[in-house]
């Protein structure tokens, strides 16, 4: 009884593990992909502006939405290093989760700053990034 | 090569082309290096789940602190005038 006890939990454990590493490239695909559209859009859009509209002064509202893209890739790939390190974390993986953290929030608070600076600057009326 | 791979060279190589292409427009090397330091941010952090290695989460940070130097030199600049 004892045997199957032992047995059901390893089961149930791999289970576990096998749920959380499937989220984990779930959520991991979601970045990946609002990262690149991010940047294609923001391509695009610097190429419009520079080629067809020829006005450097929209350069800013540009930059500012790729880093918009930039700052909700970030959010989704902490979701994915949070999810992972719920299955028996080790330290090498909370403390890159720790660097990724602080990244993401240099990030955000950096963008914000610059947004509110832009908007000083150029009158461009979005409100700053949270 | 597979596609996460191919996505981030595509990315670096937008970094590059959009940052030429935005410093030949304004006519300032600053303001073309901060879009090509933006996509390549962007590049980086695609790298990220492929390769989550403490010189990926590096190269990340180091790339988000140039981004901030040059930017603030930026504003800086356009404040002087």
């Amino acid at each position: 009884l004892q045997r199957i006890t032992v047995v059901d939990a390893s089961v149930g454990e791999g289970l576990l593990r096998e749920g959380v590493f499937l989220l984990v490239r779930v959520v991991e695909a979601g970045a990946a992909a609002i990262l690149f559209c991010g940047a294609a859009v923001g391509f695009a859009r610097f190429a419009w502006v520079a080629l067809v509209r020829r006005d450097p002064a929209e350069f800013a509202a540009v930059r500012l939405d790729l880093g918009r893209f930039l700052v909700l890739g970030l959010e989704f790939q902490l979701a994915a290093d949070l999810l992972r390190t719920a299955v028996a974390p080790s330290f090498d993986e909370i403390g890159k989760l720790a660097a990724v953290v602080a990244i993401r929030t240099a990030l955000n608070f950096f963008l914000g700053r610059e947004i509110r600076e832009e908007r000083s600057e150029v009158g461009h009326g979005e409100g700053p990034m949270r | 090569m597979n596609a996460l791979t191919e996505a981030v060279l595509l990315v670096s190589a937008m970094g590059v082309l959009g940052g030429a292409l935005v410093a030949f427009v304004a006519r300032r090397v600053h303001t073309g290096l901060v879009t090509m330091l933006d996509l390549w941010t962007t590049a980086s952090l695609l790298r990220l789940p492929d390769d989550a290695s403490w010189s990926a989460i590096g190269t990340v940070a180091g790339l988000v602190a140039l981004r901030k130097v040059v930017a603030s030199v930026l504003v800086r600049r356009r404040r002087n005038g």
